[in-house]
Order: C-alpha cells, then sequence, then structure tokens
C-alpha cells in the first residue's frame, strides 16, 4: 500500500509558529483578564480528506492527470491561507477490494470529512455505499457511470455521466462519417464500460442506425482477432467502442492488421485520453468522440489552467485532472460555506459539508459552466472531438 | 473469415503450447505446481519491452538476454522456493504457496522497475511485422514465426527428454527419484536444469506474447498461468505433445465459442471443454494414469 502525505512544505516550522501564537494569546488573554473565547465556536483551520484512486493497476493509465490536478488544486488553494485542505492519498490497485479497504480507513481511521475517488463505477458501486452508510460525503472526479450517484445522498461527482455526452457523438457520427451501420465490441465485466455500451445502444437506435453485430471483451484481454474477425464480416461501416483505454488500444490497433482499414472507431470516454491516441497511432486517425471538455475551449478560466497545468508539468491535462481540479474547489467553497467549528463532531462536520456542497447548484470552472441536476450529477455543453493528424481536434 | 478463424486459433495455440510446456515438464517430473510461471513469462515480456524501448536493443539481442535472465531466473526459483521445500514429507501445498509467495514478490518488483502501466513495443524495434493476405485472410508473419518457434522449441524439448542424458536422468527421476539418486543421478542438478528449461520456455512466450499482440503489463502472468493450467490438465499432465495438443484444442475452443455462440462465453468454453475431459478422461488427452506408488 503507498501512502503519500500532500502536505505544504515547511508545516513543521509552522506548527511551532502556532503554537507560539497560541502560547501567546493565552497570556495576552491572561492579562486583559478576559475569558478565553469558547474553543467550541471556532472555525476550523484545516480539513482532513481522503483521495483513492488507481495509481497501479490495469487502469492506473488515467490517473496521472487526477494527481496533477489534485495537487495543483491543493496547492493552491492551500497557499491563499485561510484553510487548510490536508490530504491523503492511497493507491487501490485498480481493485475494488482495495478501494473498499481505503474508503473504510478513510472513514474509521482518518475522520476524513470527504473522500475523492475511485477512479472507476465499478470500484464506486463497491466502496460508495459504505460511505453512504457512514454519512461520509463522496466527490467523485472521474466517474462516467450511469447511476452511481444513485448510491445516496452524500455521493457527489463532477465527472460527466457518458450517457448525457454520446448522442452528440451519434449525431456526429451520422452527419460526419454518414455512419449507418455499425457493429459494437464493449469490455461486458467493465460496468463503465457496459453503461456506455447501453447509452450507445440507445442513441444509436433513436438515430435509426443499424447494429449489425455486438462482440464482447474482457478487462485485460489482449487478442481480439476473434471477435474483429467476425465483426469484419459483417462489414459494418463504423466500430463503436466501449472499454477502458488499455482494451480500446488493442482493439483498434488489431483491427487494422485484420483489414478492417475503412471501419470508422467511435467510442466513449477512453478515447479522449491523449495515452489513448499516442498509444493507438495511426489506427485511430479520424476516431470520434465526445468529452466533456476539450483542451482548446475557449472560455477565460480553462485558458488560464491550460497555462498553468502546462507550467507545472510541461505536458498537457486531460478532462480528468479538469474534473478534478474543478471538484476541489468545489469542495473547498462548500467547507467555507458549511461553517464546520471545531466543536463539531466529524460526523456532524460530515453532515454540514454534505448540505453545504448540496446547496451549490452550479458552478463557473475549468470545466465550463456545471450545472448539478436534482440527482447531483453534473451538466455541462461538451464537445465533440476528432483525432487529427495523431491529435484532437473539435469537430464543428 | 473461417480461415482466418483458423488462423486466430493456430497463433493463440502455439502460443499457450509454448507456455504451457514448461509448466508441464515441471508437474510432469516432480509433481509440483509452479505458480510462478507465468511471474516468469511476464518477466520475459517486460524485460524484452524495457530492453527494446528503453535501451534500443535489438529485438534479437534483447531476446536473447531475456532467455539468460529468465534462465537465471529459474534458478533463482528453484533455490528459494523449491529446493528448501524437497525432501520434506508435506505434501503439495508447501511448494504451491512458496512459488505462489515468490510470483507475488516478482510482480512487485516488476511494478517498481517497469511501472504499473501497460506498456506497447517500440515500433521499429519488433520484426516481422508485416502481415500478408493469404486467401483473403490477413496473416501476421510474427504469428507465423511465433508458430515455428513454438514448434521448434517444443520439438526439442522433446528430444532432451527422450534421447539426452540430461533426459534420462529427469525421465528416471519421474520413475522414482530414490532409485535415481542411487543409481547415480544427481537430483539437485538435473531439477536446477528443469526450472532452468522450464523458465527460459516461459521468458521465450512472454517475449513473443509481448510482441504479438503489443501489450505487456506486470499484471499479464495472472492469467496465462489459469490458461496454463487447463491446457497441462486438457494435453495430459507431463506430456509435452500433450501441452501442444491441449493449447490448441483450448484455443479452438475459445475462437469456435466467439465464432458460433458468443464471444461472452469466450472464457467459459475454456473450462467447459476442461470439465468434460476431467469427466471423460481425468489423465488427459495424452497422459498415462498414474498409479499409485507404494
Amino acid at each position: 500500500m503507498y501512502h503519500c502525505n500532500i502536505s505544504m512544505p515547511g508545516s513543521g516550522r509552522r506548527q511551532l509558529r502556532r503554537i507560539g501564537a497560541a502560547v501567546l494569546s493565552v497570556v495576552l488573554a491572561g492579562a486583559a483578564a478576559m475569558p478565553a473565547a469558547a474553543q467550541g465556536t471556532d472555525a476550523i483551520t484545516s480539513a482532513k480528506l481522503g483521495a483513492v484512486y488507481a495509481f497501479s493497476g490495469p487502469v492506473a493509465i488515467y490517473s496521472t492527470t487526477i494527481k496533477n490536478g489534485l495537487d495543483m488544486a491543493v496547492s493552491e488553494l492551500n497557499a491563499k491561507g485561510d484553510l487548510k485542505i490536508d490530504l491523503v492519498l492511497e493507491d487501490d490497485r485498480s481493485t475494488k477490494d482495495d478501494a473498499i479497504n481505503v474508503y473504510q480507513k478513510f472513514i474509521q481511521r482518518d475522520n476524513a470529512l470527504l473522500i475523492f475517488g475511485p477512479l472507476i463505477g465499478g470500484q464506486v458501486f463497491a466502496a460508495g455505499p459504505l460511505a453512504q452508510k457512514a454519512k461520509v460525503p463522496v466527490m467523485l472526479t472521474s466517474v462516467a457511470t450511469p447511476g452511481v450517484t444513485g448510491i445516496g445522498d452524500y455521493v457527489f461527482r463532477t465527472s460527466v455521466e457518458s450517457a448525457t455526452i454520446i448522442p452528440a457523438t451519434v449525431k456526429a457520427a451520422k452527419e460526419q462519417l454518414k455512419t449507418a451501420r455499425v457493429a459494437q465490441i464493449y469490455t461486458n465485466d467493465d460496468q463503465f464500460s457496459v453503461g456506455e455500451f447501453k447509452a450507445y445502444d440507445g442513441a444509436l437506435k433513436a438515430a435509426g442506425i443499424q447494429i449489425a453485430g455486438v462482440e464482447t471483451v474482457r478487462t485485460g484481454d489482449v487478442d481480439f482477432s476473434a471477435q474483429l474477425t467476425k465483426i469484419k464480416a459483417l462489414n459494418p461501416d463504423t466500430l463503436v467502442i466501449s472499454s477502458q483505454g488499455q482494451e480500446a488500444v488493442g482493439i483498434m490497433t488489431q483491427a487494422r492488421k485484420l483489414g478492417l482499414d475503412k471501419v470508422r472507431f467511435i467510442g466513449g470516454n477512453a478515447f479522449n485520453a491523449a495515452g489513448v491516441v499516442k498509444e493507438a497511432g495511426a489506427a485511430m486517425e479520424g476516431a470520434l468522440s465526445a468529452t466533456p471538455w476539450f483542451l482548446s475551449m475557449e472560455h477565460p478560466k480553462n485558458v488560464e489552467f491550460v497555462k498553468k497545468y502546462r507550467e507545472k508539468y510541461k505536458s498537457d491535462p486531460d478532462w480528468l485532472a479538469v474534473q478534478t481540479y474543478d471538484a476541489v474547489h468545489i469542495v473547498k467553497q462548500a467547507l467555507l460555506a458549511a461553517k464546520i467549528t471545531k466543536g463539531d463532531s466529524v460526523a456532524v462536520a460530515r453532515t454540514k459539508l454534505r448540505d453545504s456542497l448540496a446547496a451549490i447548484k452550479s458552478y463557473d470552472g475549468v470545466l465550463g459552466k456545471i450545472d448539478f441536476d436534482d440527482k447531483r450529477d453534473p451538466r455541462v455543453a461538451g464537445a465533440v472531438v476528432k483525432v487529427e493528424g495523431g491529435k484532437h481536434v473539435i469537430v464543428k | 473469415m473461417l480461415s482466418q478463424q483458423i488462423i486466430n486459433a493456430l497463433s493463440q495455440g502455439a502460443f499457450y503450447a509454448l507456455f504451457a510446456a514448461g509448466l508441464t515438464l515441471i508437474f510432469g517430473v516432480l509433481d509440483i505446481l509452479n505458480m510462478a510461471h507465468g511471474a516468469v513469462f511476464m518477466w520475459g515480456a517486460m524485460l524484452s519491452w524495457y530492453l527494446m524501448s528503453t535501451l534500443g536493443v535489438s529485438f534479437g539481442f534483447a531476446l536473447l538476454i531475456t532467455i539468460v535472465f529468465c534462465g537465471l531466473m529459474g534458478l533463482l526459483l528453484e533455490h528459494a522456493a523449491f529446493r528448501p521445500l524437497r525432501g520434506r514429507s508435506s505434501g503439495h501445498l508447501p511448494p504451491i504457496v512458496s512459488s505462489l509467495a515468490l510470483s507475488i514478490v516478482l510482480v512487485h518488483v516488476a511494478e517498481k522497475i517497469f511501472g504499473t502501466r501497460v506498456v506497447r513495443y517500440p515500433d521499429d524495434a519488433v520484426p516481422f511485422t508485416k502481415y500478408v493476405d493469404v486467401g483473403g485472410a490477413q496473416v501476421s508473419m510474427l504469428h507465423v514465426v511465433l508458430m515455428i518457434v513454438a514448434l521448434v522449441l517444443m520439438g526439442a524439448l522433446w528430444y532432451m527428454v527422450a534421447r539426452t542424458r540430461l533426459g534420462r536422468s529427469i525421465r528416471a527421476l519421474q520413475e522414482n527419484p530414490k532409485v535415481a539418486r542411487l543409481m547415480g543421478v544427481d537430483v539437485d542438478r538435473t531439477i536446477a536444469w528443469m526450472f532452468v528449461i522450464a523458465s527460459v520456455l516461459a521468458g521465450i512466450a512472454g517475449v513473443f506474447l509481448g510482441v504479438a499482440y503489443n501489450s505487456a503489463s506486470p499484471y499479464m502472468g495472472h492469467w496465462v498461468d489459469l490458461k496454463g493450467f487447463a491446457v497441462i490438465i486438457l494435453g495430459g499432465m507431463g506430456s509435452i505433445p500433450g501441452a501442444l495438443l491441449g493449447g490448441l484444442l483450448i484455443a479452438f475452443a475459445e475462437i469456435g465459442t466467439v465464432v458460433f455462440l458468443s464471444s461472452d462465453y469466450r472464457d467459459a468454453a475454456v473450462f467447459v471443454v476442461l470439465v468434460g475431459m476431467l469427466v471423460l478422461k481425468p489423465s488427459g488427452l495424452l497422459g498415462s494414469s498414474r498409479e499409485v506408488r507404494a
């Protein structure tokens, strides 16, 4: 188990200074013969939050930018000096079991006021109910699976649900690629991929596009030749891929090698990852997907964020970094508005934070204008992107 | 399209067979399930990737280094996980646990050195990447090479066991370890060689699977272990031609399921075939039924 505390450098010295200040204030209070302020009503000066993501394992490909988003938001917000976020970071090795273990640690041992993560839907459905039962707010920043906030009223997210933007991809495919006959392939042991598959299924049928066949793969598969050969025989003009990035790369590259060279690919969230585009290379040229956020979106908050991110990490952010960055800002805003005091028990503080989060109905962030619906799910305008010359460009 | 599927199954089967050959060698002679076989296989893939991508070593040279490295790893495996337990009359469980423990260590070391992501081989470093059109089927030269390599290596393994001095020692060991020792067979040395050979085969399978599907990760050994065990049970434990036959049969069962049934049941098919075999012929296709020794 990897464990790292994100704390500001020089926190030891700050602690000393804090002790000094405390001593001084007691002396002053004594000198003025005034009653010391009641401890219970002071606003808290720091809040312990937990974050659990897949820093190793099959879906670890997504977590680098998430960690960057967390780091960046926390260090910026802590520099303000009002309320310090004390973030405890844990790895769940891409497994449900470890997500549950870490949740229990955050809830019972660390007394975290809120938990960020985990990364994928399957993990949330496994671990989320624990937090709901213990009344600990959860902020998801990556899970695009439908229905996760249905776990309960303590579950929030800034991650945009696939289903809400997938119809945009189908519309663009129909107009731009003249898609009329598709085959679908999806990972059937992964909740997120199954959710996307179903969303595509509905959107394709609604758009009157013929679905010639459906094939499945499993997480961790490397050989897709049998399924792709079968799909080749169906002669579709477009292949709809609903899987995580690792399998999506394999499917696209092997499809080209097996002679499916004219077929267009459309996909879900996995297609939006820069790593997937890089690894799939020429095979992915022309692929379409919808994204809640895109690098070259022009609203000022995004322009500023992209600039700062590039300076700090010498690479481009992705939608996960943005959703995570916005989430930390929203949580900070809620923490300040919650008026949690030092006298509050952890349970009271958690409930106050939940109510305060639920009161935020819209937020102007790097994602653009985010509206939270009555199920605490975010709605954004988003964009459909296409891979052109190994890079994503916005489809007009 | 059926011809394409047959080719898909053949290359998949060749790979299963190559992986299972080492497993069946160890199991057939020593009655030991080597749970670390998949970890060595993974090291073969990851090390060759590291050599080719980070250090810019050519494919052939990377393969050579990987072979030597995996051979040494087999030696380590035998010394660390199996030799200390030999001579203890504690049954089958301790070696399974100790090799499982070692495989976990090997996976963690790989995580630390290579990272945890799925890695892709550099395009220009892999040979035989061309695909040829054979009557409408796309045949990867790399898969053809894999099939040839698998056949040649398994032939060589069979020859080694059947015809060489080391092979005679191995067969003597299989008959009766005590008598073999009395007859002057250096048991420790023979077993060490078997682990070296088995690990080299696993390493080669790792390199070829890695480049053939252009994908490797520290976790790739897990599912292969499971398939490998299915192959040797199906083919007959300890039988080298059985491993080849079992590998092909499982690959054809998998791909047949995708073609004629649904890809939903691909993995289930393997185990349906396995259970069917256990009911019909528990010793496997080419396995001889083991008599219980007094």
